[in-house]
């Protein structure tokens, strides 16, 4: 039980994170948060409903995190190199 | 035999196409055997209902078939398609390949008619609109764009409801395919149906036209090329009254009722509304392109009475005004090509110089105000017989349309060929267009004077509609 | 009463005329092209009277259209008809041989005058009422087509125009007959209507609204009062033209519709009295707009209006075989004032105001004679024909009202006084032109001596009971019209009326005789300057009906544009939504998660709470 309140507040501190960091870096590293909360909150399920399948999403979510990251850590390093700064609110080209 | 006819046009289309340099001959060459075989089939036909039917699965799971047939009304408009597609690529004065297009229009048009499955029907009715919008980019006026933004955005967004209708009727209603047969046998009705024979409404009153959604067709038909035929091709694909008539109306009958006083009011509104307009038309095209509403309000006022005489009158007058309309805009062109103008307002007194073509001018006219003995009348006497019976002063509002027709067609032409003859001289009718004219002429007469040609094969399909409502009305 | 292919023929044999002359008119040329046509309506004639005088003859095509036949129908009151339209038709035909003489459009001329006189067949011996329909507008088609002939110049091409748009007014009227009837009674051929009507079960008040729609078509036709305004510009058309469809035959049209439905009109009050009063408005207005008038046809196609308005009269009082007999009287009487006219016009190079002609009695002595009898026939004295069917009818009027009596008796007067000013002006005097006037060769004298013997002879198959001498023709046509048993007036009464009338007509005749000699009074001058423009009739009607039409017709185009702007305003519209919801797209990553953060708590939210 505990540990769903703890997953629910690392989410917190993950949302709030990324809606106030103006780096993009920093604003990875909250959606990473994030996502840890939520396999946290899975395994805790897991361990309540006495469920496998829980566990077996959670290795799921741990691999798509870590090719979400070389994916996007690569895109903002080339995104630093063409526009010299990585903050989220100048990056705005993709207006409608 | 009616597979022949119904895919020789678009291969010969197509071929044309691809090798312009056969010529106006071969195009020529495919109406007139399209034409030659509709009329056998026409002659061979014993009234049997829907005769040289034949059904192919082609999404069985889906309860699509390939399926085609004719009954007497498919006969006369097939009859009608297939004489002006001969008249036009005979006598327009286009590049080989605008032939090439109308042929291939051809194809979707007699497979609207000819479809027994709704499906089927809907793919010939959406698969028409390309050629036509082919021939209005590639050969139209300045200003076709937005003509064709126009006349694409209508059609298709009005057949977008049709569609979802198409599969409300089929799957709420209950049938097991999409064939002609099964839909017919398992009525839809209910509040879904109201709603439903709205979708099929709306996009046959774009279709049609009708008033208030007839506002595409007069830019369709100015910026047109000027010698008529696309203008021809695009009075054949009027085909909302027969879709109304076949499909629409038998599949929801107790929808239509929710809506009949509304439409009958529209109709009779519309064709006196259309033929008031005309008077003010500043050139021919604008003009023909009224008095077609005008012709399709009367039509549809006779279908939507409900009754035999107003059903067999609005399916007569489809075909006529086919015939008629289409040949208007062909004389149309015949006229611009010695005059380089399609202008009513200046006067030219053509009848000096050309009197021959004053003359087929006419015959056209006079079949187009509904003079009795020729094409127009018959129909429209059914439909004053059917209408009257259902509302006699709507139909009063309808036929004031009469006077109004005769001062629209008679003033124009007053200018065009009467009054003071321009002095530069123009050709009179050269052997083609005269062979043009015997045709026309000779149908004109035939559907006037001999209509029970073709009515004997309407009535028993006009008794079978009313019988939908129980007989009364 | 036989079924024959030989009465189509009747109609078929003009039919072949319009088609040969049309294409091969130019070759065939003068006058063969006025011979044929002239030979063709002989024909016509000929076999009509044979089939006639057989007892009649019948032809029908069995569902032309469902439900209604194809059919023709000869009987006696068709065939009187007939013999008018052909027999007239004949001799016009041939004094358009030399009146047409040298005219570029010869052949067309006689083209088109065929394909009237199929046309009136058509009409005259159509059982079935769209057969007669279209016979009807197919006269309508032939009169535009005659009336524009000289279509270079505008005002033919306009009055042509006119006449086809007025008479369509009145086709309304017919269709909507039509469209009632069939509701009503299921069937269109008038000899089934008949035995229908005669059989009962049917609301009466629907019935007379039935017969009013004929009237309205009747009155198109046959230019009534209000439906009038097209006839005086028919005058635009050749003088064979205003000969033989504006005063023989297609203005009659309407009266012989009227007659056809007697079964539908006798007994029905509020009709008879609605056709007295279009027929006496008629006759009064024509009347007074022809003592104003100063070109020669315009005067006497206004005599014409009057005299149709006679025609209604005589059918509204249901005097029904008399206002045909005032239909064959009247033909011809008409027929050769206007041939007349026409020889004077041909005499002086075309001059058509009466005020240059004058004297013509010196000039052209046998077209004078044509006039002297035109004028009296037509003027109503005894014993010519003119004055036994207008006695007839002021007959039946007496019984109908004597008060009705004296208005016809002074409608009478003016008939008297138009027909003399005619004849004054145009016969009498000194010739106030400077043409030197030349008399029409023999093939135009020639129709117009037989009808001239017409004008004196034909009156006396209709003579009144009191005169002991058969009355062929009553009998004759109320064997087809139906029988209408009336009173017969008391001898004495009879015998006074006629000689009222007699005396009247000679009082009125000598009287216009001393006063058109001389110089106008200046009342006179005030009231035919208003006469001339048919009391302003034309005016009122562009004003009230023709300008507006073609205002709003202006109106609506302007507003169906607008419509097709709506529409493309709609696309405007989704267009305006586009707009507003790009405005979402704002680039900033942190508002799109912001974004999503609150739709998963809305989503969280929204689960939990369900």
């Amino acid at each position: 039980m505990i540990w769903l309140i703890a997953s629910a507040l690392l989410f917190s501190i993950g949302a709030y994170g990324a809606l106030t960091r103006r780096t993009a870096i920093l604003m990875f590293l909250s959606i990473e948060l994030m996502l840890n909360a939520a396999a946290l909150s899975l395994i805790s399920f897991s361990k309540m409903l006495g469920s496998l399948d829980a566990q077996v999403v959670v290795l799921f979510i741990i691999a798509i995190a870590a090719a979400e990251v070389a994916v996007g850590l690569g895109l903002i390093v080339a995104i630093f190199r063409r526009r010299e700064t990585t903050g989220v609110d100048e990056l705005r080209q993709l207006r409608g | 035999m009616i597979h022949i006819v119904l895919w020789l046009p678009l291969l010969a289309g197509l071929l044309l196409f691809v090798v312009p340099g056969l010529g106006r001959s071969f195009a020529t060459l495919s109406a007139a055997v399209s034409l030659l075989i509709t009329v056998v089939l026409f002659a061979s036909y014993r009234g049997e209902g829907v005769a040289y039917a034949s059904q192919v699965p082609f999404l069985p799971e889906a309860g699509v078939y390939y399926a085609v047939g004719l009954d007497g009304a498919g006969l006369l408009l097939w009859l009608a398609v297939s004489l002006v597609v001969l008249l036009g690529v005979w006598v327009a004065d286009v590049p080989v390949r605008f032939l090439a297009l109308a042929l291939m229009m051809q194809t979707g048009l007699l497979g609207i008619f000819a479809a027994q499955d709704l499906v089927l029907f809907y793919v010939f009715f959406e698969a028409t609109l390309i050629p036509a919008l082919l021939m209005l980019w590639f050969y139209g006026g300045p200003d076709r764009l937005r003509a064709i933004y126009t006349f694409a955005l209508f059609t298709l967004v009005g057949s977008l409801p049709m569609l979802a209708s198409i599969f409300a009727v089929r799957f709420l209603g209950g049938a097991d395919s999409f064939l002609y047969t099964d839909l017919v046998a398992r009525p839809f009705s209910g509040q879904t149906a109201v709603l439903a024979f709205l979708g099929f409404l709306i996009a046959l009153a774009v279709k049609t036209p009708f008033f208030p959604l007839h506002a595409w067709l007069p830019s369709f038909h100015q910026q047109n090329h000027p010698s008529g035929l696309a203008d021809a091709m695009g009075t054949l694909y009027k085909v909302g009254i027969f879709a109304l008539f076949k499909w629409a109306i038998p599949l929801m009958p107790e929808g239509f009722r929710e809506w009949q006083g509304l439409m009958l009011f529209l109709a009779a509104f519309g064709a006196l509304y259309a033929a008031w307009l005309a008077f003010s038309a500043p050139d021919w095209k604008t003009l023909l392109a009224y008095a077609g509403v005008s012709h399709m309000g009367v039509a549809a006022l006779g279908l939507f009475s409900g009754n035999m005489e107003g059903a067999v009158g609005a399916l007569y007058l489809l075909g006529a005004s086919m015939v008629y309309g289409s040949a208007m805009f062909l004389f149309v062109g015949l006229v611009y090509k010695r005059t380089e103008s399609l202008e009513i307002l200046p006067v030219r007194g053509l009848a000096k110089h050309t009197p021959a073509l004053y003359v087929l001018g006419m015959f056209l006219l006079m079949a187009m105000i509904g003079l009795p003995g020729l094409s127009g009348f018959p129909g429209e006497l059914m439909v004053l017989l059917g209408a009257y019976q259902v509302s006699p002063w709507l139909t009063f509002l309808a036929f004031l349309a009469v006077i109004a027709a005769a001062a629209y067609a008679l003033t124009a032409y007053q200018k065009l060929f009467q009054e003071t003859p321009q002095a530069q001289a123009v050709p009179d009718m050269d052997t083609r267009e005269w062979g043009f004219a015997a045709l026309t002429v000779g149908v004109l007469l035939l559907m006037g004077l001999y209509p029970k040609l073709f009515t004997v094969y309407l009535e028993p399909l006009g008794k079978a509609f009313a019988a939908l409502f129980g007989g009364a009305s | 009463m036989q079924e024959t292919f030989l009465l189509p023929l009747t109609i078929a044999l003009p039919v072949l005329g319009f088609v040969i002359l049309g294409l091969f008119g130019k070759r065939i040329g003068e006058p063969s092209a006025g011979r044929l046509a002239s030979i063709l309506v002989l024909g016509s004639f000929l076999l009509g009277l044979v089939l006639l005088l057989q007892g009649g003859a019948r032809w029908a095509l069995p569902d032309w259209l469902p439900g209604i036949p194809f059919s023709l129908n000869l009987d006696n009151l068709s065939g009187v008809m007939l013999m008018v339209v052909t027999g007239v038709g004949f001799l016009i035909h041939v004094w358009a041989i030399g009146y047409m003489h040298g005219d570029p459009g010869y052949s067309r001329f006689f083209s088109y005058f065929n394909l009237f006189i199929a046309a009136m067949l058509v009409l005259i011996l159509g059982d079935s009422l769209p057969v007669v329909f279209i016979g009807w507008e197919g006269v309508g088609l032939a009169s535009y087509l005659l009336i524009g002939f000289w279509y270079q110049e505008r005002l033919n091409a306009d009055s042509a125009r006119k006449a086809f748009i007025v008479n369509r007014i009145g086709d309304l009227g017919f269709l909507l007959a039509m469209g009632l009837l069939w509701s009503m009674f299921g069937t269109l051929s008038i000899s089934e209507l008949a035995e229908k009507v005669a059989a009962g079960g049917y609301s009466f008040t629907t019935l007379t609204l039935a017969g009013f729609f004929l009237l309205i078509g009747a009155m198109g036709k046959s230019a009534q009062v209000p439906l009038m305004v097209w006839l005086p510009d028919a005058m635009a058309g050749p003088t064979p033209v205003s000969a033989l469809i504006h005063a023989a035959t297609m203005v009659t049209a309407g009266v012989y519709l009227l007659v056809r439905h007697a079964f539908m009109l006798h007994g029905d009050g509020f009709l008879s009295g609605l056709i007295v009063a279009v027929g006496f408005l008629t006759a009064i207005y024509g009347a007074l707009c022809s003592l104003g008038q100063w070109d020669i046809k315009r005067i006497v196609a206004y005599t014409t209006l009057s005299q149709l308005g006679f025609m209604f009269v005589a059918v509204g009082v249901g005097a029904y075989w008399v206002a045909i007999f005032h239909i064959v009287t009247h033909a011809f009487f008409k027929a050769l004032m206007f041939m007349a006219s026409g020889s004077v016009i041909h005499a002086l190079g075309g001059e058509q105001d009466v005020r240059k002609m004058g004297g013509m009695r010196k000039y052209l002595p046998a077209t004078h004679l044509h006039g002297l009898v035109a004028t009296f026939a037509s003027g109503g004295l005894v014993p010519l024909a003119g004055f036994w069917s207008k006695d007839a009818i002021l007959a039946y009027s007496f019984e109908y009202g004597p008060w009705l009596w004296a208005l016809m008796l002074f409608a009478s007067v003016l008939a008297a006084l138009y027909s003399i000013r005619w004849y004054v002006l145009v016969f009498w005097g000194d010739y106030r032109g400077k043409e030197h006037p030349h008399e029409s060769p023999a093939v135009m004298l020639w129709p117009n001596h037989i009808l001239m013997g017409g004008a004196i002879g034909v009156g006396f198959i209709g003579l009144p009971y009191v005169i002991d001498y058969k009355n062929f023709i009553e009998p004759f046509l109320t064997k087809a019209i139906g029988d209408f048993p009336h009173q017969k007036l008391p001898v004495l009464t009879e015998w006074v009326l006629i000689a009222t009338s007699a005396v009247v007509a000679i009082a009125a005749l000598w009287w216009g005789f001393r006063f058109f000699q001389q110089k106008m009074p200046a009342w006179y001058e005030r009231f035919q300057v208003a006469a001339l423009q048919g009391f302003y009739a034309d005016a009122v009607y562009n004003t009230l009906l023709v300008n507006p039409a073609r205002g709003l017709a202006e109106l609506l185009f302007g507003g169906d544009k607008g419509l097709l702007a709506g529409f493309m305003g709609l696309g405007g519209l989704v267009g305006g939504l586009g707009s507003v919801l790009t405005k979402l797209q704002t680039g900033a990553l942190r508002f799109y998660i912001a974004g999503l953060v609150i739709a998963l708590v809305l989503l969280v939210g929204w689960g939990v709470l369900r």
